[in-house]
């Protein structure tokens, strides 16, 4: 089903719009693997190279090392822990009632109950506002035999 | 080192290392959520089969639907569920929407139509609909999005399994992928949206359920007063009603259904603002729970929205001083590198946010065969979609105090992206 539904009218584009966005997107890539590059050698060549490949390499191997990588996982270990630990923590829970009756809704509405029971059981109901957006009416519409034409 | 340059190298390094250590967490929690709940599930599109499932009424808001009203009507008729009601809300539409909902309520019977007299918004499109509705289940969904058939089955499940439970979100997928914009955000809705809420429902509370496919509970709705007619982001407010009446809200990521988003950057902007303004009211509107002990359960979640805005506004702060200390003659502004292009550390930030992508497109591949083929476009998300987000966060605050309380919220869907001729 889901494939049905994906709408790629790509070819709608124009020819210069398709090829903007496939270069730039092809751009930011070769853009982004240059960036690490110098994290790629140093990793192939720690021992020779060091770190004067990329004024940017300390930054990332110092982000490597194992006393941050080793802080980072606690960290992280630690954040979801809590968090799980505070989400057992007791709290109010509310509870399903029985299900809301039409004289409940009615009279929060400030409406006649006949009035919402009937408009439930209509298949077309016009709502009526107050200027502060309060339901004021309900108003039961007669399916209009020649709805289907006056559409068309 | 002075007071100034260590408050000045903290800053860098939240800069930096929030979004990277909040990606890795979302990972975390996404992933105990999968081992814990989804990992034994049956097929997405193979439920088994529930007893005694409630009947439910799917409420569709519809503002000038003209376009896509008929189709999304068309799947929600469709739905496997034994018992259930469609009702359409026409929120004083202007163009052909009313006479279609009357025609095609003329052919259906399990449809229904309610007119709003006047455009009301889709907070009041949504109240007068859950009035009408018959059940108590009430499957919302907006007037674009195509629900699959078995999604209300996956939704109402957890209304069965549990009284406690008072809204269960969805999964959007995103039907159109014809721009570049459109590819990222299908990667985006996976790698943030279905990866957070994995988390967030693992670890604690959910932020927000999805405005675009939800259930709830009419009781529970009925409970907190209903949508806030006043909010841009009536789906967020709602949830945190619900949380702060002490209701339960889950995700359910096999209840699926599909979804148009905007294709062109003004379109995309507004939404973001909308979103970004959404949540800053939401976020000024519950900052009393963080002084309440009794709502500590929302804590975490107000922490991170407060941590996140900081973010923004920090690095709105880097950015200012970087394009100044370019500007300005040398030694007069402390030296710190563009926040804007990725270097050193940067790259990391780009690897993670990539791995996050692969991990979701791991994780919702089989509700949406293909996702994997979006990596390639996902590269753009660690540099626009951040800038971006971080521009709507930083615009939606001075806007949101602007507007004060009590304004009616009405808005009109954004571009829905190219549709094929």
């Amino acid at each position: 089903m889901s494939c049905s539904l994906i709408i790629d009218a790509r070819r709608q584009l124009r020819w210069h719009e398709r090829l903007l966005s496939d270069a730039s997107t092809a751009i930011l890539w070769s853009g982004w693997l240059w960036l690490c590059l110098p994290l790629l050698r140093a990793y192939a060549s720690l021992a020779q190279l060091g770190p004067r490949l990329s004024p940017a390499l300390p930054d990332l191997l110092a982000l490597g090392s194992e006393d941050v990588l080793g802080q980072s996982v606690v960290a992280l270990i630690g954040a979801s822990g809590t968090l799980m630990a505070w989400n057992r923590l007791p709290a109010r829970r509310a509870r399903a009632a029985p299900a809301l009756s039409p004289r409940e809704q009615a009279q929060y509405f400030e409406l006649p109950e006949q009035e919402l029971r009937a408009g439930r059981e209509a298949a077309v109901v016009v709502v009526h506002h107050d200027a502060q957006g309060r339901i004021v009416r309900l108003e039961q519409r007669a399916l209009c035999a020649h709805a289907e034409d006056r559409a068309a | 080192m002075t007071a100034v340059e260590t408050l000045w190298n903290g800053l860098v390094a939240f800069v930096f290392y929030y979004p990277l250590f909040m990606s890795f967490l979302w990972m975390t929690g996404a992933a105990l959520f999968w081992w814990r709940f989804e990992r034994h599930e049956a097929p997405w599109d193979r439920p088994v089969p529930l007893r005694g499932a409630p009947p439910v009424s799917v409420l569709i808001p519809c503002f000038n639907e003209a376009d896509n009203a008929e189709e999304t009507l068309g799947h929600a008729l469709a739905i496997d569920h034994p018992e259930f009601e469609v009702v359409a809300i026409d929120d004083g539409s202007t163009d052909g929407t009313p006479a279609i909902l009357d025609r095609l309520a003329a052919r259906h019977p399990r449809l229904r139509v309610v007119h709003l007299a006047e455009n009301q918004g889709k907070a009041m499109a949504l109240q007068a609909g859950a009035l009408l509705a018959r059940h108590e289940i009430l499957v919302c969904i907006d007037g674009d999005a195509l629900l699959d058939r078995h999604a209300a089955h996956w939704l109402v499940r957890h209304f069965v399994e549990c009284p406690e439970v008072a809204a269960v979100t969805g999964n959007p997928r995103i039907r159109n992928r014809s721009t570049l914009l459109g590819r990222v955000q299908v990667g985006e809705f996976s790698s943030l949206v279905g990866i957070i809420k994995r988390a967030q429902r693992f670890f604690g509370r959910i932020f927000t359920v999805s405005g675009v496919i939800t259930a709830f509970r009419k009781s529970a709705v009925h409970g907190v007063g209903y949508w806030s007619a006043d909010v841009l982001t009536e789906d967020i407010d709602i949830t945190w009603k619900l949380h702060r009446a002490g209701w339960d809200v889950r995700f359910e990521p096999n209840a699926l259904t599909w979804i148009l988003m905007p294709e062109t950057l003004r379109g995309l902007w507004k939404q973001r603002l909308r979103w970004a303004m959404g949540g800053a009211q939401v976020l000024l509107k519950n900052l009393d729970a963080l002084i309440r002990p009794g709502q500590r359960f929302l804590w975490p979640l107000l922490l991170e929205m407060c941590a996140s805005l900081t973010w923004a506004y920090a690095m709105l702060l880097l950015a200012v001083m970087w394009l100044l200390g370019l500007a300005l003659p040398a030694g007069l502004m402390p030296d710190v590198g563009s926040p804007l292009s990725p270097q050193g550390c940067g790259v990391l930030l780009g690897a993670t946010c990539l791995l996050q992508f692969a991990f979701s497109a791991w994780l919702d591949g089989r509700h949406d065969r293909g996702l994997a083929r979006n990596l390639f476009w996902m590269i753009w998300f660690p540099v626009a979609f951040w800038a971006i987000s971080c521009a709507a966060t930083v615009a939606a605050y001075p806007k949101v105090i602007a507007r004060g309380r009590g304004a009616r919220a009405r808005w009109v869907s954004p571009d829905r992206g190219i549709r094929p001729d």
